[in-house]
């Protein structure tokens, strides 16, 4: 992304609609400022010479958005669960859970990788607000493990590095969802380890330019491994960081239900192989070389970083 | 255990910088410094931030500390071969192996235990030999994550229900499915038969150090994990062990004869592995003193016996290119003392008297007799057979007539009889004090 005024002002006003949905406390403004981050996010979309993913994602954001307003509406005249069912529905088309997710991997191939960052973390929070306020858990079972479902498994066969980012974002919609649901400072917790394990992933694929998985084949070990390590991160393996969020969530969450937490811990052995199988394009071509590696440790602190800050928290906490 | 931890903490921040030789020596002190100030308890002591000794754990963290000692004199031969991160790898598993002994609480045991896998995962991944080492690392890992996974959920929902949950709380339960799942995944790292298939296809893909500390520790994280948590299904072990027993018994019998037909000498210390250690199963499974100690023994001496032999194999695959029984033949013309060491190893595997395989298989047949009688006949014959496969393998490859490929063959390094010699100098002195725990 270019350094444009227009763009900045885009992505701040991105920003602050986040933050103000954060702070509100009627949906009429969250509803507003869903809406600005929509209008904000579709001239970010639009640079490339592709105009047809801004149209789709404007059609099929407005559509939710409607549904929700009209919800809203009927539901301050009168609550029934049928208004509580359609709220979920609009904002389930809204960050695009399944079953109605398959405008993300579609739209997100397309896009950049700075706005499929965006499009993954910030345009969720909003509709996480309201499905934090309005709908309880029980609810949320069934589409929560059909989004666990999906996420995992339709990310097998993908060679796309996009349409895998956006599999692993609509995985990972369930941890998010489920932290939102359980309390604030859970949630902080998760949005921001994942945010910042997602912006190194994707800001590393952008800086080598990767779209295709094969394309990591000659790229040197240590940038490998840092990004197989980050990758396993977000999936959430135990040493790594991803796993600390991931924990909470769990064992917040198994006071309510054991049939989600089970099937969370299963489906993410499913994307663990999705992540690994990213891997094993670039580490199956590491052979013996015969030459001496010099390799600069104060460099490598990231990857170690990475492992050794679970540890250390586990050993405070318990 | 505090001035533990952080000692390794900040030798892992430096393990990818330091000379490998200063490591070594650092680790020798450290050996020395808990060998002298720390001694075996009957019950936790030294307990200090969440950590403590029991004898269980202050044995297998010697062993932890010997094998890796000896791992890192095994892996100088991998010095061109991103060095550092090997080593950052090898100290990392080291410092997670280190913590999953040393914990009191569940989670934390958990937590190391799959801190574990991820290093190892990446040993063979990124050194093995083969193009397969790809399926198979994910094999192994893919085997041990799913099956410990809802031990994961168990230990969340009892912590829940219990409030807090630590080694020897006072909890029983009657619940099957508790019960199995608590043990399953500590099953499927022993391996018990039956959940095995993962162990031959990662050594025989992973490097020589990989599959040492392979067999070496992370196996035997499956007994002290069956260790920690049988008390708390004692009503249940006396109803239903006859399953696992059984399924030990006969699996470790079908072993032994496997082991006969193998022809890849990886695969069959691998094989022989995975029959020691339903003879593990059986003594803990058995819920008596005798196969508790025996267990613990057989572990110890199972440990340092085949590491070394997988690092027999490694030296042999490092010079012939080749761990086919049918290539490597006729070594005693060239290298006598190799074939000496070799022949130590393989005895003591097979457990001939001075060594402490003999103890420890005493001792778990002890405990079978008290619990029947009938198991004594499979005992007798996984033990021959385990006997047969290994001595049929020392006369293929010592004996015989030269092949053309041991004319590539040296006589060995001292670093190697060096290493020999320290895998098999403690199971022939544990013999003289044998009271250490009584």
């Amino acid at each position: 992304m270019k350094l444009n005024t227009s763009k900045m002002m885009f992505i701040y006003v991105i920003f602050m609609t986040t933050l103000i949905s954060l702070s509100s406390n009627n949906w009429l403004t969250i509803w507003i400022m869903m809406e600005t981050g929509l209008f904000m996010l579709i001239p970010l979309m639009s640079k490339n010479k592709i105009n047809d993913q801004s149209m789709k994602y404007f059609i099929i954001q407005s559509t939710s958005s409607y549904i929700l307003i009209f919800s809203i509406l009927w539901n301050s005249l009168n609550e029934t669960n049928l208004n509580s069912l359609m709220t979920l529905i609009s904002l389930m088309i809204k960050i695009g859970m399944p079953p109605f997710h398959t405008w993300k991997p579609m739209m997100m191939s397309n896009l950049g990788w700075m706005e499929c960052l965006i499009l993954s973390t910030l345009i969720k929070i909003p509709p996480m607000v309201l499905i934090n306020s309005l709908i309880d858990l029980k609810m949320l079972i069934l589409p929560l493990t059909m989004t666990l479902m999906v996420g995992s498994i339709s990310g097998i066969n993908q060679l796309n590095l996009k349409k895998l980012m956006a599999y692993s974002s609509i995985f990972n919609l369930t941890w998010m969802t489920s932290s939102f649901l359980l309390s604030k400072k859970i949630s902080l917790t998760f949005m921001i380890i994942y945010s910042m394990l997602n912006l190194k992933t994707m800001f590393f694929f952008k800086l080598n330019n990767l779209i295709y998985t094969n394309q990591m084949m000659h790229m040197p070990l240590k940038m490998k491994l840092v990004m197989n390590l980050n990758l396993l991160s977000i999936s959430g393996l135990p040493p790594l960081s991803g796993f600390f969020p991931k924990w909470i969530i769990l064992n917040e969450l198994i006071k309510n239900s054991i049939i989600l937490p089970s099937i969370m811990v299963i489906t993410s052995v499913i994307s663990m192989f999705v992540y690994i199988q990213v891997n094993s394009f670039s580490f199956s071509n590491f052979y013996v070389k015969k030459k001496n590696n010099k390799i600069f440790w104060m460099k490598n602190l990231s990857a170690i970083n990475l492992i050794i800050l679970i540890a250390v928290i586990n050993l405070w906490v318990y | 255990m505090l001035s533990y931890f952080f000692l390794l903490i900040s030798l892992t921040l430096l393990s990818l910088k330091m000379n490998l030789f200063f490591l070594i020596y650092f680790f020798f002190f450290m050996n020395l410094v808990f060998l002298t100030s720390a001694e075996a308890k009957d019950f936790f002591s030294y307990i200090s931030f969440n950590m403590g000794l029991d004898y269980y754990s202050f044995c297998m963290i010697l062993l932890t500390f010997w094998l890796f000692i000896l791992m890192m004199y095994g892996m100088l031969n991998l010095k061109l071969l991103y060095f550092s991160y090997l080593s950052m790898l090898v100290f990392l598993m080291f410092f997670f192996l280190f913590l999953c002994f040393v914990t009191l609480s569940f989670f934390s045991f958990y937590i190391y235990f799959e801190c574990s896998i991820l290093p190892v995962f990446f040993l063979i991944y990124g050194w093995g030999y083969q193009p397969e080492r790809v399926f198979s690392s994910l094999y192994f890992f893919f085997y041990t994550l799913f099956s410990s996974l809802p031990l994961l959920i168990l230990i969340f929902s009892l912590n829940n229900l219990l409030g807090y949950f630590y080694f020897y709380i006072d909890f029983s339960s009657e619940n099957l499915f508790l019960f199995f799942f608590f043990i399953f995944s500590f099953l499927v790292k022993l391996p018990m038969f039956f959940f095995h298939l993962w162990l031959p296809k990662a050594h025989v893909e992973g490097p020589t150090i990989g599959s040492m500390i392979l067999s070496g520790v992370m196996l035997k994280l499956g007994g002290y994990g069956l260790i920690r948590v049988l008390y708390m299904f004692t009503s249940l072990v006396n109803c239903y062990s006859f399953f696992f027993m059984t399924l030990s018994l006969i699996g470790a019998l079908y072993v032994g004869l496997f082991c006969l037909l193998q022809s890849d000498s990886k695969v069959l210390v691998a094989y022989s592995s995975v029959s020691h250690m339903s003879l593990v199963i059986c003594g803990l499974m058995s819920l008596s003193w005798y196969g508790f100690i025996g267990s613990l023994y057989l572990m110890l001496s199972h440990g340092l016996i085949s590491s070394g032999l997988f690092y027999f194999v490694g030296c042999l695959f490092d010079r012939l290119g080749t761990r086919s029984m049918f290539l490597m033949k006729g070594l005693i013309n060239l290298s006598p003392s190799l074939v000496m060491f070799f022949f130590l190893l393989v005895v003591s595997n097979m457990s001939c008297p001075p060594s402490l395989n003999l103890i420890s298989e005493l001792l778990i047949c002890f405990s079978l007799m008290g619990w029947d009688y009938l198991s004594l006949i499979y005992i007798f014959f996984t033990l021959f057979f385990s006997a047969c496969a290994m001595i049929c393998w020392f006369s293929f490859v010592s004996h015989g007539y030269t092949f053309g490929l041991v004319l590539n063959l040296d006589s060995g390094f001292v670093r190697e009889y060096y290493l020999f010699f320290m895998h098999l100098t403690p199971l022939y002195l544990f013999f003289l004090n044998l009271d250490f725990f009584i």
